[in-house]
Parts: structure tokens; sequence; C-alpha cells
């Protein structure tokens, strides 16, 4: 298991090591001079410069990313091209609402996804089958704007029950926090949950064909017995792989859910810098956002082989 | 928002042990009009995705109104005949403005998935062929591309080239072409040594035909169900990207400019960003159920349990 743990941590460290290069390389990709295009008509040549020597853009490349990757291994993500303050503070400060989001989509993802998935599986071709199958399709074809925007049309604007939008702390108001959160949240379930389903539908059909389901029913095992205690034990495996795969969709996800929400996470923030064009902001966030990815599936990876010891093989 | 679904099939399986795979076991099998005529579900995809290419085709010649004259009627007028889909703050037609928008997502879309799949092609048929440490680097790369939440990815390249339908499409190709890359060469690598293809390097065929004459048919099939795939994914993000004031900028329609309008009016006006919204679900729809379908006329087996 150690060594198992080592080898999938050496892979990810150089992967990591790539990105950084990348999303360095990024800021110095910008067609023609990044502090012009983002100050635009504004900038006078010795604005530029002034900007270029303070955020330190005019050192050699090379001194550049070593300042920057060592900057990273402190928690230092560098300083905003637009205002020149710290990045890492100002991140900081926005995760806990982008936690809480994720957690609670994470949540109704598997509310949603897990019993469906597993009840078309296990009555496959019935009627339950039939019509839970197209539904996931068609939420699968839903962008996740489009049913955010269903549920503030249905639940705020028309019957009043939450606001459209917004965030209070979990700590300052622990039941209006979880009341806001309800909406972006379950967007996000509905709009991650059929990919869920879907697979879970495909493990728990195979599940059936195996030899331990087969025997357990010539054995005379109740049906509930088989469900629940060969089926859905061995279904709930897979769903951890796939909840680590989609997290890269729900944080994808999440940048547009808390630009629709007015929820001020990472992803608003990543808009933001985006819209602004600040540079260094966009290059320090898309690179939080791959590692959390990259390390919560090292972490997924990790846990799954230590619940199925063949992956270690 | 969808671009990592197919990665997380495809990175899901073998640590599942599944045995449906991308590349189906003894080939995969051909695409003919026939096998989509006789699917339900790829005939329905094939007949929605025709009707909305074909509006976009038409509104090349012909839209109700003119998309972008303001007061064809009333600002905020409601759905009724002479706008079926109502009007907007400056009472622009919102049928005619989605019909051309049509032009340019679809047009967006297209443009960005074809050359990812060329370019992933490419990447997938040399990395796959020719092997060693190229294809060693072929596919970190990959890795590290594939690393990057798809929206993210696209997201970043936009703020980096400027708000545009052009900015979008380079985007999109982009962030598209490892996924085509990494199901290409995962299919090359397994026909790679198949007999056939041992033949024709012991005739002394040059890597070039190998490639195109006899590994390429096999990536075909495969590589049709994933433009499908990709082309979802393509309307979607186009619309996604436009939805963050990333993409087409107003006042040119395209469905992602048309939803970020329709986001800013949505108590005054919702049939605004209901009509861009349900237009979107119809189009990604209809080419969802298209390569769902060829998926299982490619893969039989894929069928049967999906």
């Amino acid at each position: 298991m150690l060594q198992y743990v080592i080898r999938r941590i050496l892979i990810v460290i150089p992967l990591l090591l790539a990105l950084s290069v990348l999303l360095f390389l990024y800021v110095h990709a910008v067609p023609g001079d990044p502090i012009a295009g983002m100050l635009g008509p504004n900038g006078s040549p010795e604005l530029i410069a002034q900007i270029r020597a303070d955020r330190g853009l005019d050192r050699p490349l090379l001194e550049q990313y070593a300042d920057w990757l060592a900057g990273l291994f402190r928690g230092d993500l560098g300083v905003s091209l637009l205002t020149g303050q710290k990045i890492t503070p100002v991140v900081i400060a926005r995760i806990p609402a982008t936690v809480q989001l994720t957690l609670m989509s994470l949540f109704f993802t598997i509310l949603i996804g897990l019993p469906a998935g597993f009840v078309a599986g296990r009555h496959r071709g019935t009627w339950i089958d039939k019509v839970l199958s197209p539904a996931a399709l068609l939420g699968l074809s839903m962008p996740v704007f489009w049913i955010g925007t269903l549920l503030i049309l249905v639940l705020a604007v028309n019957l009043h029950w939450l606001p459209t939008g917004g965030y209070i702390p979990f700590t300052q108001n622990p039941a209006r926090s979880l009341q806001l959160t309800f909406m972006p949240a379950f967007a996000l379930g509905i709009h991650l949950s059929p990919f869920l389903a879907r697979m879970v539908r495909a493990t728990t059909i195979e599940l059936q064909q195996e030899q331990f389901v087969i025997q357990a029913s010539m054995k005379g095992l109740l049906p509930r017995t088989i469900t629940y205690r060969y089926l859905l034990r061995n279904a709930i495996v897979p769903v951890l792989v796939i909840l680590g795969l989609q997290l890269g969709t729900l944080l994808g996800g999440q940048v547009i859910i808390e630009q629709l929400f007015n929820w001020p996470g990472i992803g608003r923030l990543l808009v933001e810098g985006a819209i602004q064009r600040d540079y260094l902001v966009v290059q320090s966030l898309i690179l939080v956002i791959a590692a959390v990815y990259v390390i919560v599936n090292l972490g997924v990876e990790v846990l799954h082989a230590w619940l199925d010891p063949r992956v270690r093989l | 928002m969808n671009t990592n679904m197919l990665d997380a099939i495809n990175a899901a399986k073998p640590k599942l042990r599944r045995r449906i795979t991308t590349v189906p076991v003894g080939g995969a099998k051909a695409i003919t009009f026939q096998a989509v005529v006789g699917h339900r579900r790829a005939l329905l995809g094939a007949i929605l995705t025709a009707i909305v290419v074909l509006v976009a085709v038409v509104s090349i010649f012909w839209t109700p109104y003119d998309p972008t004259a303001f007061k064809t009627g009333a600002p905020f007028s409601p759905p009724d005949l002479a706008h079926p889909m109502g009007t907007d703050v400056y009472g622009r037609d919102i049928l005619s403005r989605i019909m051309a928008g049509a032009q340019v997502s679809l047009t967006v879309a297209a443009s960005a998935v074809a050359a990812a799949a060329i370019a992933g092609t490419v990447i997938g048929l040399v990395a796959g062929f020719v092997g060693g440490v190229l294809d060693l680097l072929a596919t970190r790369i990959v890795d590290i591309m594939l690393a990057i939440p798809g929206l993210v990815f696209a997201l970043g390249i936009v703020a980096l080239l400027g708000p545009s339908a052009r900015s979008v499409t380079v985007a999109l190709a982009i962030v598209y072409t490892w996924q085509f890359a990494r199901i290409v060469r995962s299919v090359v690598i397994s026909v790679r040594s198949r007999s056939y293809v041992e033949a024709a390097r012991g005739l002394d065929v040059g890597p070039l035909t190998i490639m195109g004459k006899d590994i390429f048919p096999s990536v075909l099939p495969i590589l049709i169900v994933q433009v499908t795939t990709a082309l979802a994914w393509g309307i979607l993000d186009e619309a996604s990207l436009g939805f963050l004031g990333l993409g087409v900028q107003p006042p040119n329609p395209s469905w992602g400019s048309l939803l970020i309008e329709g986001r800013q009016y949505l108590y005054d006006a919702p049939w605004l960003a209901l009509g861009a919204g349900s237009v979107v679900v119809v189009a990604v729809l209809g080419v969802n159920f298209l390569g769902d379908g060829l998926r299982e006329i490619v893969d039989p087996r894929s069928g049967r349990k999906n």
C-alpha cells in the first residue's frame, strides 16, 4: 500500500511542476504586452514601464519563474497585475464560500445520482429505467446556468421561497447560510448527477452478472439482502472515483454558478480576473484549481486502492 | 463544463476494471446510413441536429426581422404572434436573434471541434504509432493539459486573447485537442500490433501510408463518435463563456451573448433567458442523442449496458 502511495505521488509531483511551468509561460504568451493589454488606451509608456518594474516582470524569465515557484512553496501566489496586492489573502478569503458550495453540491449529486442510477440498473428495462435514462440524457444536455436560471425563476421569482442569490458565512448564521447555498448547490447537483447515475447504473448492471451475486441469488437470499449487502456496497466504490473525476466539471460549473448567484467564491474571482485581464490573478487561480483537482484525485486513488486492493497491482 | 465527462469515463474505466472500453473489442463497427436510420435514438438525434443546422443556414438568407434592428416591436413584449419569442429591451425580435445566433454558435463549436479533431488525431496517431520517447512525451503533455478543468482552461485562453468569437473558437480548439489525442492514441495502440499492420510493415510500406491506410480506418468510427460528443460540449461551452461575458460580445447575437442579455433582465423579461436557453438545450440534446446512438452503433456491447 505504501509503495502504491509513493508511486502515485511520484507521478503527481512532476505533473504539478509542469503545470506551474505552463501557467508561468501563460502570462508571457499574451499577444503584445500584458500590461498594455490590461490598461488598454489609458496605458502611457511610463506607466507600463513602472508597473512592469514594480511587478518584477522586467527580470530574466528564469529568475522570475524561480521566484514564483519559491513563493508557491511558501503559499505565496505573487501579486495582482492590476493592483499589485498579494493574491494569497484574497484567495483565502474566498475559500470558505467555495468549499461550502462544493460540499453541498457533492451532497446533492450523490443524493440524486446514486439512487437514480442504482434503481435504474437494478430494474433494468422496466418503466422506471425507461424514464430515468432519457432523463439523465436531458440532464446532461442542460447547461448549468440554465438549470440555475430555472430554479431562480421558479423558487425565487414566482414562489418567493428563496432569495435570488447572495452569501452569508456559515459561522455567522448557519441556517441562513445553508438556505442561500441551496439553489446554487442544487443546480450543480442536477448538473452533475446524470453522469454519476449513468455510471452507477452500468456498474450495477455489471455487478448483477458477477458470479458472487448470481450465487447469492441461487442460495435463495432475499432480493433485499442482495440489493443492500451485495450490490449497493460494491456500487459505492466506483462512485468515489467518479466523483473525484467529476470534480473538474464541478469546479468549471462552479465558475458559472457563482456568477449567476453572486456567490463570492474562487470562481467569481477567476471571472473577475479574466474580465479585468489581470493575467497574474488568472494564472494563480488556474494553478490553484488544477492543483486541487490533481491532489483530490490523488487522494481518491489512494482511498480507492485501500478499499479495493486489486487496484494496487 | 462537460469537457471532462468523456475523460472521466476513460480514466475511470481501467480503474473500475470495466469491460466497456473506448476501443471496442473486435474493432469498431462501421457507421452506415442504415445503422443510423435503424437506431431510434441516433435517428432522433440526427433529425434534431439537422433542424438546428437548417435554422442556422436559413438565418443566413432570411430571419423574420433584422436580428440587430431596434424597435421591431414594443420593448419587452412577451411572446405573441408577431414575435413568437418576444422582444428584448430595444424591441429587437428574439426569434430572429436566436436564429442568427445559431449561425455564430454552431460555427464556433464546429470550427473548434474540427480543429481539435485534426490536431488531436495527428498527435494521437503519431504518438501511438511511433511510440517510445515521443509517445511518453505526448502522453505526459496530454495528462498536463487534461489536469486543468476544461472551462477554466478555456476561460484563461479567452482572457489572453480578448473576448470574441474567434478567441472562443481558438480556446475551445486548444482545450478539446488533448481529449482527441488521448482517444486516438488508445485506438492506435490497440491496433498497431495487429497482423495486417505487421504485414504492411514487413512489406516495407512507408509509415505515413500505414497510418493513413491501415490504422486510420480503425480510428475513424471512434473519432466520429468523439466529434459528436465534442460538438455538444462546444455548444455548451460557447454558451457558458458567453454567459460569463467572455464570449461573443453583444450586440452581435450568439446563444452565449443572448444568454447574458437574458440574465440582466431575468425579472422584466424572463423569456429572453428562457428562449435562448431552451434552444441551447434542444441543440445539445439532439447532438447528445446522436452521439449516444453512434456510440452504440460503433460498439454494440456498450448498448446492452447503457
